[in-house]
């Protein structure tokens, strides 16, 4: 039972299954992402109306708060990925954290970017040193850097993958100081609006678009990942069959 | 005209908002020619290992 269970995961998460995917859904993903984030951000800016404290300058939140929240849980889902690839040799977890990286990485630059553009209008100042949410924010952004220098840095694929991956898999610990270091320390960043207990701190009209830009941003994250693995493994193909003419050709 | 920049304006916060939406769609756009050029030449040069393949 357990030997077939395991049989189906791997079958389940086999990365020629996962080219299949990508061939047939990646420009729908794209697609439907453009379509939802065209609504989404289109509502946000001329339907939703103004904050009654922060006036028009609320409406960055339609673009900053779906990068922070995949700039988070793209690192989490790395960090799964690493787990599945080092403790059961899924190969398709090292394919999916070397294909989304940069696309995390571009993520959470943004976050800080967007934030930092907010943050000017609302607290003054675009960066402080002292705010536990922008330093340990920061920090991710190194934490993606510092993984691609590393498997870019190693030749032997293999080997890169797993010290990626144990980097991965300890760096996850900053995730939840993201998420808690505005109500663990004292932060010119406000709470949280939507990942909390009980009601978001929004009115449904302003929700809505949020709701619908997240969506999109989601999509266009798969689209990516699928388009991005493919290429992967298309690749590696490309370079074992190179290899096994060489091979040919040498003896 | 006059009310669609004063719409644009965005209450004094135009330039914050509209640098904000535009570096992400810029990365955006950016990400996903990225991805699909290399997946474009991946695929070309699988094919010409195929065709070299079939030649010899």
């Amino acid at each position: 039972m357990k030997n077939a269970l395991s049989v189906y995961w791997h079958k389940l998460a086999s990365v020629h299954r996962i080219e299949t995917l990508a061939q047939r859904y990646a420009g729908w993903c794209y697609a439907l992402a453009g379509v939802l984030l065209a609504l989404g951000w289109g509502w946000g800016l001329f339907i939703a109306p103004a904050d009654y404290q922060q006036s028009d300058a609320f409406r960055i939140i339609y673009v900053h708060v779906p990068v922070a929240f995949l700039s988070m849980a793209i690192y989490v889902s790395m960090a799964l990925a690493s787990i599945a690839f080092y403790v059961w040799n899924i190969r398709l977890g090292a394919y999916y954290c070397r294909a989304v990286a940069l696309l995390g990485c571009c993520f959470t630059a943004l976050a800080l970017i967007t934030g930092a553009i907010w943050g000017k209008p609302m607290w003054g100042t675009y960066w402080s040193w002292q705010d536990p949410r922008l330093l340990s924010e920061l920090l991710l952004l190194f934490l993606y850097l510092g993984y691609m220098a590393l498997i870019a840095a190693i030749p032997n694929t293999a080997l890169a993958d797993k010290i990626g991956a144990i980097l991965l898999t300890i760096g996850v610990i900053n995730i939840p100081i993201i998420h808690y270091s505005v109500v663990w320390w004292t932060s010119l960043h406000q709470g949280a609006t939507l990942l909390k207990w009980g009601k978001p701190s929004m009115t449904v009209d302003m929700l809505i678009p949020l709701c619908i830009s997240l969506v999109g941003m989601v999509l266009f994250t798969a689209g990516y990942a699928l388009t991005a693995i493919r290429t992967l493994s298309l690749s590696e193909r490309n370079q074992r069959a190179k290899l096994k003419r060489l091979g040919v050709i040498c003896g | 005209m006059a009310n669609l920049l004063t719409k644009l304006a965005m209450d004094g916060y135009g330039l914050y908002i509209w640098f904000s939406f535009g570096s992400v769609f810029v990365t955006l756009i950016g990400l996903f020619l990225i991805s699909r050029w290399q997946l474009k030449k991946t695929l070309a040069a699988q094919r010409q290992l195929q065709q070299s393949d079939h030649d010899t």
